[in-house]
C-alpha cells in the first residue's frame, strides 16, 4: 500500500510540474483505471497467443512463463503499473500527448460507456471464481439446500421472496448456476475476442506495410489476395474453415482471426501509402535511413490511430463472431462456458425457460456493445479533424 | 456508360477466380482422404474409384483445379452425402427462401433506417437523436440468433391470445400447401417437370403468391416472415440509420441547402428534395456491403424459426460435416456477394457521373 501511496503523492506534485494542462484528481483515476484496463487485456492476448503457438513447446513455456505469473496476479500487477505509466507520461514531454488523447477520450460519452462496460467484464473474468456463487461445471443435483425440480429452473432470489437457494439467473439444462457460468464465460469471450484480433492486427498489418512500402507487384499480388478474401461473407468464411480444420474454440478464434487480416491489411496499406508521401519520410530517405527504419520509425507510429479505433470496434466483432459459431457448435465445446454455447443448449426451451437464451445473449450483447461505444469513443477522440468541430 | 460496366466486369472476373482458387485449396485441407470426407466413413472402394476419377484427384494439381473450375461452371458442386443428391439440386430448393428472407430483411431495414436517420440527424444533438444513436448502437451488438428467439418468445408466447401474436416458426400454417404459379399459368405440366428456374421462382412465396393472384398465400408468408425479417434486418437498420444520419449531416452543411433555405422553399423541399436525395448515395454501397451481413443473419436465424433455406442446410450439414455442401454454400454466396456488390457499383455509376467518368 505504501508504494501506491508515495505514487499518488508524485501524481500530486508532478501536476505542479507538467506542462500539459493540469488532470483532476478524479479524472487522473479513471485514466489510470483504463490503462490498467489496457495492460490487463494486452496481457490476456499475449498469453493467448502464446497458448495458440504450442504450450507444450519448451521456448514458447518459458516466454509465456512470466506472462502467466503476471495474469495470475492480474489487477495486482496492472494497477500499480498503470500508475507508474501515469506518472512517467506526466515527467516526460513526448508522453504527455498520450495522456492528453486519454483525458479527451474520457470526456466523451460513449467512450466512458465503453471502458464501464469493459471493466466490468475483464473484472468479472478475472475474479470469477471469487464473484460465482457456484462451481460453474457442477450439477446442482444432489447438492445439500437444493429443492424442487432443478434442471432448467428460473432465477430464485430470496431478497425477492424466493424460498429456495440463492440463483441469480436460474440453473442451466444440467442443473448448472447459470449467473456463475455467465461469468467464467467472460474470460473465453475476452480471450478468443482481444487474440484474435491481435493475431489480425500482426499478419494484417505486416501485410499491409510491405504492401504499401514496397508497391508494384507485390503490392499488387498482396492485395488482389485481400480482396478475395473480402469478397467471401465473413462468417460463412469462417464456418468453412472451422468445418474444415474441426470444431474448437482455438480454431474458431484462428478462423475469425483469418477472416479480418484483409481489414487491417487495406487499413494500414492506405495509411503507408498517405504517409510515405509526406516530406519528413524524404527526408529521412536523402539521410540514408534503411526500409525497416523508415516503416517501424516514422512510418507504422503514424497509421496507429485508424489500427487503434479498428481494432476495439473488431474486438466486439470478435466476440460476436465467436458466439455466432458456438451458437452453430463450431467454437467451444460443452462443459466449457461460452455464451454462445450456452445460448445454444437452451434454444429449444426458449417458450419454457426463457432465461437460458435471455442471459447469455445478454452479456454477449453488452460486451459488443462495450467495445463499439469505445471504438467510437477512440475515433472522436484520436482524429484531430473532428476535434476542431 | 457501357465501358464504365464493362470495366467493372473485368475487373470481378480476377476475384471469381480468386474465389475458387479459395474454395478449391479449402476443399483440399480436408484432413484424412478426400473421398471418405466427402462420401462419408462408409463410401466403398469402388464409390471412391469412381469419385477419385470424377475428381481428378489422381491427376497433378494444377489439372485438379481445372476440373474443379469446369464442373462449377457446368453446375456441379457435388454431391450431398448428408441429404443425398447433388448440392446443386439443394441449392434451387433451398436458396429462394433464404433470399426472400434476406430481401424482405433488408426492405425492413431501409423502410425503418432510412427515415429513422434523416430525423436523427434534422434533430441534430437532440433527445430524439440521442436515443435512435444509442437504439442503432445496441442493434449493431446484438446477436441475431438471440433477437430471434426473443422476438420468438415475445410474440409466439408473451402475445399468444393479443391480435399481435405471430407464428414463432416455419414458413407457412402447418399443413397448408399452395400451387405453384407454373401449374396454374400452364407453363409446366406437374411439379416434376419443371425447370430448376420456375421452381426456383416458385419457392419465393410471396412472389408465387402474386403471380398466383393468392391473398390468402400472400398473408400467410407475410405473418410467418415478419418476425425473422426483424431479427436479420435489425444489424443492416442500425447501420443503415447510422449512415444516412451522418451523410444527411454533411450534406444538411453544405452551400446549396442553404441557397435553397434562402429561397424560400419549404422544410420539407429542402430536406427531402434538394438534401436527402444527394445524402443516400453513399446509403447505397453500404446497402451492398451488407449482403454478407444478411445472408450470415439468415444463416443464424433460419434455424431458430424452421425456416429450410441454405442457413438451415448449412446448419445440418455442418453437425454432419458435410464438406461438400459447406463448400458448396460458401461458394455460391460468395459468387452472389460479388456480383450484388458489382450491381451497386453500377447503380452507383448510374446515380452519380462522378464516379462513371472518373
Amino acid at each position: 500500500m505504501a508504494s501506491i501511496g508515495t505514487a499518488v503523492a508524485s501524481l500530486r506534485t508532478s501536476e505542479q510540474h507538467s506542462k500539459v494542462k493540469s488532470i483532476p484528481l478524479g479524472r487522473a483515476a479513471i485514466i489510470v483505471f483504463f490503462i490498467s484496463l489496457l495492460l490487463r487485456a494486452l496481457l490476456i492476448g499475449i498469453l493467448s497467443l502464446l497458448g495458440l503457438l504450442g504450450s507444450t513447446n519448451p521456448i514458447i513455456a518459458t516466454i509465456s512463463a512470466p506472462f502467466n505469473l503476471l495474469n495470475g496476479l492480474n489487477f495486482l500487477v496492472a494497477i500499480p503499473a498503470a500508475l507508474a505509466i501515469y506518472v512517467w507520461a506526466q515527467r516526460t514531454e513526448e508522453a504527455s500527448i498520450f495522456l492528453e488523447t486519454m483525458n479527451n477520450l474520457l470526456r466523451n460519452r460513449s467512450a466512458i460507456g465503453g471502458v464501464v462496460l469493459i471493466g466490468i467484464l475483464l473484472i468479472a473474468g478475472d475474479f470469477a471464481p471469487a464473484i460465482a456463487t457456484h462451481d460453474p461445471i457442477l450439477s446442482m443435483i444432489g447438492q445439500p439446500g437444493e429443492t424442487g425440480r432443478l434442471p432448467a429452473k428460473p432465477p430464485c432470489i430470496p431478497a425477492f421472496g424466493c424460498t429456495d437457494t440463492l440463483h441469480l439467473m436460474g440453473l442451466d439444462l444440467n442443473a448448472r448456476d447459470l449467473f456463475s457460468r455467465l461469468v467464467f464465460g467472460a474470460q473465453t469471450s475476452l480471450r478468443v475476442g482481444i487474440a484474435s484480433v491481435m493475431f489480425s492486427i500482426i499478419i494484417g498489418s505486416t501485410l499491409g506495410l510491405i504492401s504499401g512500402y514496397a508497391g508494384s507487384w507485390t503490392d499488387n499480388l498482396i492485395m488482389r489476395f485481400m480482396d478475395v478474401l473480402l469478397a467471401f461473407p465473413s462468417l460463412l468464411l469462417a464456418i468453412t474453415i472451422v468445418t474444415i480444420k474441426g470444431p474448437g474454440i482455438e480454431n474458431a478464434l484462428l478462423a475469425i482471426a483469418i477472416v479480418s487480416i484483409p481489414v487491417y491489411a487495406r487499413l494500414i496499406r492506405a495509411s503507408v501509402l498517405a504517409v510515405k508521401e509526406y516530406e519528413f519520410v524524404t527526408a529521412e530517405r536523402a539521410l540514408g535511413a534503411s526500409a525497416i527504419r523508415i516503416i517501424f520509425a516514422q512510418i507504422l507510429p503514424n497509421t496507429l490511430t485508424p489500427l487503434i479505433v479498428q481494432g476495439a470496434l473488431g474486438i466486439g466483432g470478435a466476440v460476436l463472431e465467436t458466439a455466432s459459431l458456438s451458437f452453430l457448435g463450431l467454437g467451444a465445446q460443452p462443459p466449457l462456458p461460452e455464451w454462445g454455447q450456452m445460448l445454444s443448449e437452451g434454444r429449444n426451451y426458449v417458450f419454457t425457460a426463457p432465461h437460458l437464451v435471455f442471459f447469455p445473449g445478454l452479456a454477449i450483447m453488452l460486451t459488443v456493445l462495450g467495445f463499439n461505444l469505445l471504438g467510437d469513443g477512440l475515433r472522436d477522440a484520436l482524429d484531430p479533424r473532428l476535434n476542431r468541430n | 456508360m457501357t465501358t464504365f460496366i464493362l470495366r467493372r466486369i473485368v475487373l470481378a472476373v480476377p476475384v471469381l477466380l480468386g474465389i475458387l482458387l479459395v474454395t478449391f485449396i479449402l476443399g483440399r485441407s480436408i484432413p484424412g482422404d478426400p473421398c471418405k470426407a466427402m462420401l462419408g466413413e462408409k463410401a466403398t472402394a469402388e464409390v471412391c474409384d469412381a469419385f477419385s476419377e470424377r475428381h481428378g484427384l489422381n491427376e497433378p494439381i494444377l489439372t485438379q483445379f481445372a476440373i474443379y473450375i469446369t464442373n462449377v461452371v457446368r453446375g456441379d458442386l457435388g454431391e450431398s452425402f448428408r441429404f443425398g443428391g447433388p448440392v446443386t439440386d439443394l441449392l434451387v430448393e433451398r436458396l429462394p427462401v433464404t433470399v426472400e428472407l434476406a430481401i424482405t430483411a433488408l426492405i425492413f431495414a431501409v423502410i425503418v433506417g432510412i427515415p429513422m436517420g434523416i430525423v436523427s440527424a434534422y434533430r441534430y444533438n437532440s433527445k430524439l437523436d440521442l436515443v435512435t444513436m444509442v437504439g442503432a448502437n445496441v442493434g449493431v451488438s446484438m446477436p441475431v440468433f438471440w433477437l430471434g428467439l426473443m422476438l420468438a418468445f415475445i410474440f409466439g408466447v408473451l402475445l399468444k391470445d393479443t391480435p399481435f401474436s405471430l407464428p414463432p416458426s416455419g414458413r407457412l400454417s402447418p399443413g397448408v400447401t399452395y400451387a405453384p404459379f407454373y401449374l396454374t399459368w400452364g407453363l409446366a405440366s406437374s411439379e416434376n417437370a419443371a425447370s430448376g428456374l420456375l421452381i426456383f421462382l416458385s419457392r419465393l412465396n410471396i412472389l408465387n403468391s402474386i403471380l398466383t393472384l393468392n391473398g390468402t398465400q400472400f398473408v400467410d408468408t407475410m405473418r410467418h416472415l415478419l418476425l425473422p425479417a426483424m431479427a436479420v434486418g435489425t444489424i443492416p437498420l442500425s447501420i443503415v440509420a447510422r449512415m444516412t444520419r451522418s451523410s444527411v449531416l454533411e450534406v444538411l452543411n453544405q452551400d446549396y441547402v442553404r441557397t435553397a433555405r434562402a429561397k424560400g422553399l419549404s422544410e420539407y423541399r429542402v430536406v427531402i428534395r434538394h438534401a436527402v436525395s444527394n445524402a443516400l448515395l453513399p446509403v447505397v454501397t453500404i446497402i451492398g456491403l451488407n449482403f454478407g451481413g444478411l445472408i450470415a443473419g439468415a444463416v443464424l436465424t433460419e434455424t431458430i424459426f424452421g425456416f429450410a433455406g441454405i442457413g438451415k442446410t448449412l446448419f445440418e450439414g455442418i453437425t454432419a460435416r458435410d464438406y461438400s455442401l459447406v463448400q458448396g454454400v460458401t461458394l455460391v454466396t460468395a459468387i452472389a456477394f460479388v456480383v450484388i456488390n458489382l450491381l451497386v457499383d453500377v447503380l452507383y455509376g448510374y446515380l452519380d457521373p462522378r464516379i462513371r467518368l472518373n
